[in-house]
């Protein structure tokens, strides 16, 4: 009887060190850097896949940013085209 | 223990592994899955239904596993998996086939994969649950 209970709990254990895991690897993942106000760069995760720009936009302000390998313009990162909106 | 027995244990592990592992990583990663919605090329919903969603279907999902571990609840949890799946499955190939892009996947280990494999993945995982409900209802007739 004990057994039947104990087998879930552990896969639930399981699965749920298996989530915490894949969230901390996957947080200290970046994966380009904006210019947010000249001289302001900022590291965002961003999935940028295709053969146009990689645009970003912060939720609530106007303009769009081109998403840059590193901190500087040198490395424009290429993307889907379409601008992808992030919270600020 | 009969095979029908193992065969439907062994699916219902599976099943709880997958859906608890989806749940929990939606819940701790609830921002990045809010943006992926938003971004999402045919989700065109106001915020606020966004918002729901992003909360609803982790919610849905620790239902679940909550469920398929109360042998009380397995057949409703086996229906909402049902369910879920279908609309997994409904929005991939909306993705693969109507969209105009492919957006990022979604999150955890399973972002590691493009959506054709998760279209595979969310057919598979359907055909188990419907080999888990029929060993379900053959178990509970004998």
């Amino acid at each position: 009887m004990k057994i039947k209970m104990l087998l879930p709990v552990l896969a639930l254990i399981f699965a749920t060190g298996m989530s915490f895991t894949t969230v901390s690897a996957s947080q200290n993942a970046i994966s380009g850097f904006v210019e947010r106000t000249p001289g302001n760069w900022q590291a965002v995760n961003v999935d940028c896949q295709g053969n146009q720009e990689c645009l970003v936009q912060f939720a609530g302000e106007p303009q769009t940013h081109q998403v840059y390998a590193t901190m500087d313009k040198s490395q424009p990162l290429n993307g889907s085209g379409e601008v992808i909106i992030l919270n600020p | 223990m009969t095979r029908d027995k193992i065969i439907y244990i062994s699916i219902n592990y599976i099943l709880l592994i997958v859906f608890a592992f989806a749940g929990i990583t939606k819940l701790l990663e609830q921002e990045k899955f809010y943006t992926n919605l938003v971004n999402s090329p045919i989700l065109e919903l106001p915020s606020l239904v966004i918002h729901i969603i992003a909360w609803l279907i982790p919610t849905l999902e620790v239902f679940v596993v909550i469920g398929l571990i109360w042998k009380r609840f397995q057949v409703q949890a086996i229906y909402l998996i049902v369910v879920l799946l279908i609309t997994y499955i409904i929005y991939t190939l909306a993705i693969l086939l109507v969209a105009p892009y492919s957006p990022c996947s979604c999150g955890g280990v399973i972002a590691l994969i493009d959506w054709t494999q998760h279209l595979y993945l969310q057919i598979g995982l359907l055909s188990l649950t419907f080999v888990e409900m029929y060993y379900h209802f053959k178990i509970s007739k004998n």
